[in-house]
């Protein structure tokens, strides 16, 4: 029996689509996409209900671990439980020119594999087992392609890539000890091996993982029937890796070709149609939960650099030094509670200035400091100076909102 | 479709829980107990659909309670078969779910899902693969996934704790040891200390020896001095008690910290390894080297663990390969680069992951949560004695945060920089409190923490003496 639920809509692929989709599975999304309410299903026979996770945007702040929390606990608190959750990833360090980062540097994806990780073992261990999940990747550029690896079912979009694990590499090149750095590196891909384990890639996480992160290793597979052999060397029957310099990268034809993905799906609909689901019920609860977290920590962002930006431009407003001191106080208040609220926010200006809710603390506890001398002054008939606290120190100058 | 519950009766099977790796004296066929604090319970001529694992091909069984069935599992290496009616169906837990049969002769079996091969009902229908939609009612299944039920089948004597953990497994099991986890998080040295090691050993040490102690590992490394006192507790320990590691992350002194421990579970994401030491960014050599691979090499040997691997852990030019399983061979680590996979070549230092460790023999078995854990354990669920290792886990933690939010503050106001007013008296005595508050601090972290912390109760003490003359002189 259908249920009219909020934030549902059902899908039916229809017929025209279907003719195209068993020849071509990776093109039949174009054609599909005809929604329709099915109220043709029969009594008591249900739908499967898909529940779609959208992991879009910057690693570490729109992708972020507090918001799969939340998306967890939505799931769960669903009037009928999801039967498969699609996780959607479309987060990419660098543009299509592969050449040209982003034009933002901001917007790159923070180095946080610890919290990716929590991330990652949060959905598979604390949802129910029955429900299926899998990824399905529109594009991949950077460390959200440890995430991409990291469970079992995955599809790709025709034009997604799966590149940018030299992050991973990158971020101990600054140590000048060849043995120390070679532990430095060991230690990190070790940890991002981890995610490919956790994805069914585990028995060949040496060979692909450290191909994928480390650009010294070469890779290369051999096909013994539907099994595809990683191999960390360039003997096998397809090289996929033989430069000394660069790592290796997946377009998504060459994910599935080797495997590494179950299928190319151009929509959501095509990705169902592949799993073997004509019709189904979307539930776009998911979907709104991560746009909202997405669009009001950067909203939070913003705001924490326009204060800043009044701050450092004088535009606060106050006659005396005491209710200048007060309207920093303010300003810091402000952002404090901005970083409490959205971890994105802290993690995004820790980078960006070097301010952290512990800095802030101490600013504020300086602030209050001097107001009060001001006070204890004013009542002895006498002033002292002050007036510091605010401004911006650390890190590495003011970025951009 | 779904009800709740309250359970009320023992089951009890002698059914062996099967895809468990241990050796030796642990490795004896256990009867099995199915009870737990949340539990979704279907009976009662309900229509159930019980998923069973990748080792029954993935398959669905669909049916209801009171079915007449024939289950097939696997019993000390032989397929075996039970048939009866199913009188219940259980989600004791995520990952754990059991079936209650009731056989003709007034036989009741109660078997783990996991355990189970395939399900045939008596009309002839047997479980179906791939499936996955079912015809459950949303708001009973919501209903159904928030219930809980106050009782047990079999009501540990002690109850439970507030991590949700029964305390024993039930009176049918009194015989199985103690259980007890210390999640060590953090640098080893702040985070990971043998202070707390030597308090849950201690704690364990009050039921007697043979204890099991779990340190749950996530640890990017940290001091050697530490991690040598780390060895000392840990030596000691496990004179007594059965040590286990459980490793998401342990990394450089906190690979050192688990190779102490006989017995190794990987989360799936678990990494261990990367243990070159060094001092000003600059690796040791020599003489300083070797012994450092020495003593590597001796705690992993003295563990049960093959030194090759370890010492590749610690330098470069070790170097590890090894042959899996075939079968009717163990896997076999070699130190040279013969075996037909490369661990780690004289280029590289070595980190395992979760499927390579298991794979070469190294881990005992892989677990990403304390159910998955309990059956490599081959208990028949997760039990914790005391919540004793996690509180002293938590409240740990608890420490460090407040340290990293005051004790930058007391420095401040140890230089002047907080708190400061017109009268230089009142300021010197602020600045008194503050150094005698970050000594009290240096007190609390102990001496490694506390240097990582930039803490040096020499230096404070010098500094106190001289805020006091400097006060004595005000006078």
């Amino acid at each position: 029996m259908m249920m009219p639920l909020k934030n549902t809509v059902t899908i039916l692929l229809t017929g025209s689509c279907l003719a195209l989709m068993p020849a071509i599975p990776s093109q039949a999304g174009s054609a599909a996409g005809d929604k329709t309410t099915a109220n043709d299903v029969p009594d008591g026979d249900q739908l499967p209900s898909v529940y779609v996770v959208p992991l879009k945007g910057q690693m570490g702040t729109d992708i972020h671990e507090d918001t799969i929390d939340e998306v967890i606990e939505d799931i769960k608190a669903q009037p009928r439980r999801p039967d498969i959750v699609v996780l959607k990833i479309n987060s990419s360090d660098f543009g299509r020119n592969f050449h040209l980062p982003q034009i933002d540097p901001s917007e790159f994806g923070m180095f946080a594999l610890e919290a990716y990780r929590a991330l990652v073992r949060n959905l598979h261990n604390n949802l129910p087992s029955d429900i299926q999940q899998v990824v399905w990747v529109e594009d991949s550029v950077g460390l959200a392609t440890l995430l991409a690896l990291s469970w079992c079912d995955m599809y790709m979009a025709p034009d997604a890539r799966l590149y940018g694990l030299n992050n991973i590499f990158d971020v101990s090149q600054g140590w000048g000890d060849a043995d120390v750095r070679e532990k430095m590196e060991e230690a990190w891909e070790g940890i991002g091996r981890g995610f490919l384990n956790m994805g069914c890639l585990g028995q060949y996480a040496r060979a692909l993982g450290g191909a994928m992160m480390d650009p010294s290793k070469m890779l290369s597979a051999d096909f013994k029937g539907r099994e595809v052999v990683w191999r960390p060397d360039t003997d096998g029957e397809w090289v996929i890796d033989s430069d000394p310099e660069g790592v290796a990268n997946f377009e998504a034809t060459d994910s599935e070709d080797t495997l590494l993905c179950n299928g190319l799906a151009e929509s959501i609909d095509d990705l169902l149609f592949l799993m073997g689901h004509r019709e189904y019920e979307l539930n776009t609860s998911g979907e709104e939960l991560v746009e909202t977290y997405m669009e009001r920590w950067r909203k939070a962002y913003k705001n924490c650099y326009e204060l800043l930006a009044d701050m450092e431009a004088g535009r606060l407003r106050g006659d005396t030094q005491l209710e200048l001191l007060n309207a920093q106080l303010n300003v810091w208040g402000g952002i404090l509670s901005n970083m409490l609220r959205y971890g994105a926010v802290e993690r995004r200006l820790e980078r960006e200035i070097g301010l952290n809710i512990v800095s802030i603390e101490l600013r504020i506890e300086q602030l209050k400091d001097q107001i009060r001398q001001i006070r204890d002054s004013d009542r002895g008939g006498g002033r002292v100076g002050g007036g510091g606290g605010g401004g911006i120190s650390g890190g590495g100058g003011k970025g951009r909102p | 479709m779904h009800t709740t519950k309250i359970l009320t009766t023992a089951f009890i099977t002698a059914t062996p829980i099967a895809g468990a790796t241990v050796t030796g004296e642990a490795a004896f066929t256990q009867p099995v107990i199915a009870h737990t604090m949340t539990t979704n319970m279907h009976a009662a001529a309900e229509d159930v659909a019980i998923r069973l694992t990748s080792k029954a091909g993935g398959r669905t069984w669909r049916g209801a309670i009171g079915d007449m069935i024939t289950v097939s599992y696997l019993d000390r290496g032989s397929r075996e078969s039970f048939t009866g009616a199913l009188e219940a169906y259980r989600e004791v837990s995520r990952n754990l779910a059991t079936i209650k049969v009731a056989g003709a002769n007034g036989e009741a079996r109660t078997f783990i899902v996991a355990d189970i091969l395939g399900i045939e009902s008596a009309g002839g229908s047997e479980s179906t693969p791939g499936q996955s939609t079912e015809t459950t009612e949303p708001s009973n299944e919501a209903e159904a996934n928030n219930s809980e039920t106050t009782t047990r089948a079999s009501e540990p004597a002690d109850g439970e704790h507030k991590w949700g953990f029964p305390t024993n497994p039930g009176p049918d099991f009194e015989f199985l040891p103690r259980i007890f986890l210390l999640p060590i998080q953090g640098g080893v040295g702040e985070g990971t200390r043998h202070d707390e090691m030597k308090k849950i050993g201690e704690i364990a040490d009050q039921y007697g020896n043979g204890q099991i102690i779990v340190l749950k590992v996530d640890s990017p490394g940290g001091m050697v001095v530490e991690a040598d006192l780390i060895h000392e507790t840990l030596k000691d320990i496990k004179r007594r008690h059965r040590l286990i590691a459980w490793v998401e992350e342990a990394i450089s002194a906190a690979a050192y910290t688990s190779l102490h421990c006989n017995e190794v579970y990987f989360m799936k994401t678990g990494t261990l390894g990367s243990a070159t030491m060094f001092a000003g960014g600059t690796a040791i050599d020599g003489e300083q080297l070797r012994q450092w691979v020495k003593k590597f090499g001796d705690v992993a040997e003295e563990s049960g663990h093959p030194r090759a691997m370890a010492e590749a852990m610690v330098t470069n030019s070790e170097v590890v390969s090894y042959d899996p399983a075939d079968g009717d061979n163990d896997p076999v680590v070699y130190d040279t680069l013969e075996g037909l996979l490369q661990l780690s070549t004289n280029e590289e230092n070595l980190t395992i992951n979760a499927a390579d460790a298991l794979a070469c023999g190294f881990a005992d078995g892989i677990a990403d949560n304390e159910a998955e854990l309990a059956e490599l354990l081959r208990l028949p669920f997760w039990y914790e004695t005391t919540d004793d290792g996690r509180v002293i886990h938590e409240r740990w933690q608890k420490t460090l945060k407040q340290a990293e939010v005051e004790i930058p503050k007391l420095f401040m106001r140890a230089q002047g920089q907080l708190g400061a007013t017109n009268d230089q008296r009142r300021n010197l005595n602020t600045q008194l409190r503050a150094v005698e508050g970050l000594i009290s601090w240096a007190n609390t972290l102990g001496n490694h923490t506390g240097a990582a912390n930039g803490l040096s109760l020499e230096q404070l003490e010098e500094w106190r003496k001289t805020l006091q003359f400097q006060i004595q002189q005000l006078n």
